[in-house]
């Protein structure tokens, strides 16, 4: 019983994480109808910005993710506005042949400049209680009370704000929102940064938790799509549906068989969700 | 002259959409737009709007050059497009599409204020308000275009088939409305396929065919012209 219950908080909390990253992807795409590679390497990057802030320079932890969300908030409008603007509007591949450049380019340098040695951010929270058995850390129960008040936030941000009512707007159709008066252009940047700042987030968090390397990026790449394409392209509600779907198979599998057979799992159930709703669990039609 | 197009040249590829055409648009007049499908009604409309560039020509508005303007500064001018089909945001509920009808105005107290307006104009959308506008039936839908538009407190309203689809009773309260917007001030282009209502409506009518300009003059003379009522009246 403890057992189950412990898996099902590591999954619930690893659920939170994935969701914040596929949450950015979706984001993204939603707004601009382009396939971000990079994104990935938004996430080692964010990670990367806090292991320097905390552990390199002994600045304090949390300011720390509150930076990196704003660097990788800033650097991902800069993509945007240098990079993927010009790609709005055309052919969905010229996005992805562009990100997955961005992806080596990003990846091969962090190589050189972090190293490739594995690297860890000390935790900012320690200890833990007994409960029915098992352990909880304080740690996890901080990082999934964050990522849960994220989610939160980014909720209230995109239905109770302008600028949040214009990301959705311009997602659901350009040319009208253009006549309301937004600049479509905008609302691209901060949409492409927000979802990179998300992402950043997750690193941060996940690169506590657990280690970090220049190349995380690529496998948390291949999560948020899995994630992005099961709850439905577009869909924040999915991608946080999506993001604990896989976080508890992630967490269940590994721990009672193997890590292998739970990313084996996560794509039959994908394989699944698209045979009965093609769109994904609460997608639209793209075309 | 509030709204001029001079000598408008618009191409989709190498489809030439509209052919020199010239619309003249004064303070406080309803003009139409009449003519049948693919007549490039539509396309000025929206090369006014600044949704799509024109090949050639110019569009004025209060003598400054606006054909190279990009949409959202076009709203902030007081232009204000209410796309065919009603374009509406169909995810959102009636409230958010009448708040970002409201966009460009900072002012909170004038967006409540707006809006409470519009929920006196058509009542049904108070009681709507939280409704997805896609769950709203077509002339709910219109209202809510109408509303949205009128949230941008426009100068000059451009109207894309507002009875398009929609039940005679609801024709009619367009109508109306439209008639009070016209006598409160307002500058209206007003594209119609029904063209009795439009010439009804409106001071000044264009009949475009293939592009061009076939016709065009005051209404109510247009309403008697033979070729105009065998065409496009049904007579």
């Amino acid at each position: 019983m403890s057992e189950l219950l412990q898996m099902g908080l590591t999954g619930f909390n690893l659920g939170l994480m994935y969701a914040l990253i596929a949450i950015g992807l979706t984001l993204i795409f939603g707004v601009m109808r382009i396939i971000q590679y990079a994104h990935g390497e938004m996430f080692m990057l964010g990670a990367f910005t806090l292991y320097y802030w905390n552990a390199e320079f002994g600045l304090p932890y949390w300011p720390g993710v509150a930076v990196s969300a704003v660097v990788i908030f800033l650097f991902g409008a800069f993509l945007q506005i240098v990079l993927f603007r010009r790609l709005h509007g055309k052919n969905i591949l010229y996005s992805l042949a562009v990100s997955l450049g961005l992806v080596l380019i990003i990846s091969s340098s962090g190589q050189i400049l972090f190293g490739t040695t594995v690297k860890g951010i000390p935790s900012a929270v320690s200890g833990g209680v007994l409960f029915a058995g098992t352990y909880l850390s304080y740690e996890r129960m901080v990082i999934s009370a964050v990522s849960a008040a994220l989610i939160l936030a980014l909720w209230f941000f995109l239905r109770f704000t302008t600028t949040g009512l214009a990301i959705r707007a311009v997602a659901e159709d350009p040319d009208t929102s253009a006549l309301q008066g937004i600049r479509t252009s905008r609302i691209h940047w901060i949409a492409f940064g927000l979802g990179s700042s998300m992402a950043a987030i997750a690193g941060c968090m996940m690169g506590t938790l657990l280690s970090i390397v220049p190349t995380m990026g690529f496998l948390a790449t291949i999560k948020a799509f899995m994630i992005v394409i099961m709850g439905g392209l577009g869909s924040v509600l999915g991608a946080v549906v999506g993001g604990l779907i896989l976080g508890m198979i992630d967490s269940v599998v590994t721990t009672t068989i193997s890590s292998d057979i739970a990313l084996i799992l996560s794509f039959v159930v994908i394989f699944l969700v698209l045979v009965f709703r093609p769109s994904g669990l609460f997608g639209q039609h793209w075309d | 002259m509030l709204l001029e197009v001079d000598k408008l040249h618009l191409h989709y590829g190498k489809v030439e959409a509209v052919k020199g055409v010239t619309v003249k648009l004064e303070q406080g007049e309803v003009i139409t737009l009449i003519g049948a499908n693919g007549a490039g009604k539509s396309s000025i409309l929206k090369a006014i709007s600044g949704l799509v560039r024109p090949s050639s020509g110019e569009i004025r508005y209060n003598g400054k050059r606006i054909d190279k303007t990009a949409p959202n500064d076009i709203v902030g001018m007081g232009i204000v497009h209410v796309p065919e089909g009603r374009r509406l945001f169909k995810l959102m509920t009636v409230r958010e599409n009448l708040r970002l009808g409201a966009y460009l105005n900072k002012d909170r107290a004038a967006i409540h204020q707006g809006i409470e307006d519009v929920f006196d104009r058509f009542p049904i959308l108070r009681e709507k308000q939280n409704e997805m506008a896609g769950r709203l039936s077509g002339g709910q839908q219109q209202m809510v275009a109408m509303g949205r538009a009128l949230m941008a407190r426009p100068k000059v309203l451009l109207m894309d088939e507002p009875s398009l689809g929609l039940a005679p009773i609801m024709i009619d309260q367009i109508a109306e409305l439209i008639v009070s917007l016209r006598d409160s001030g307002l500058s209206i282009i007003l594209v119609e396929q029904n063209a009795n209502l439009a010439l009804t409506l409106s001071n000044h009518g264009y009949v475009l065919e293939t592009g061009s300009i076939a016709l065009h003059g005051p209404s109510a003379e247009l309403l008697e012209n033979p070729e105009v009522a065998k065409a496009y009246l049904g007579a």
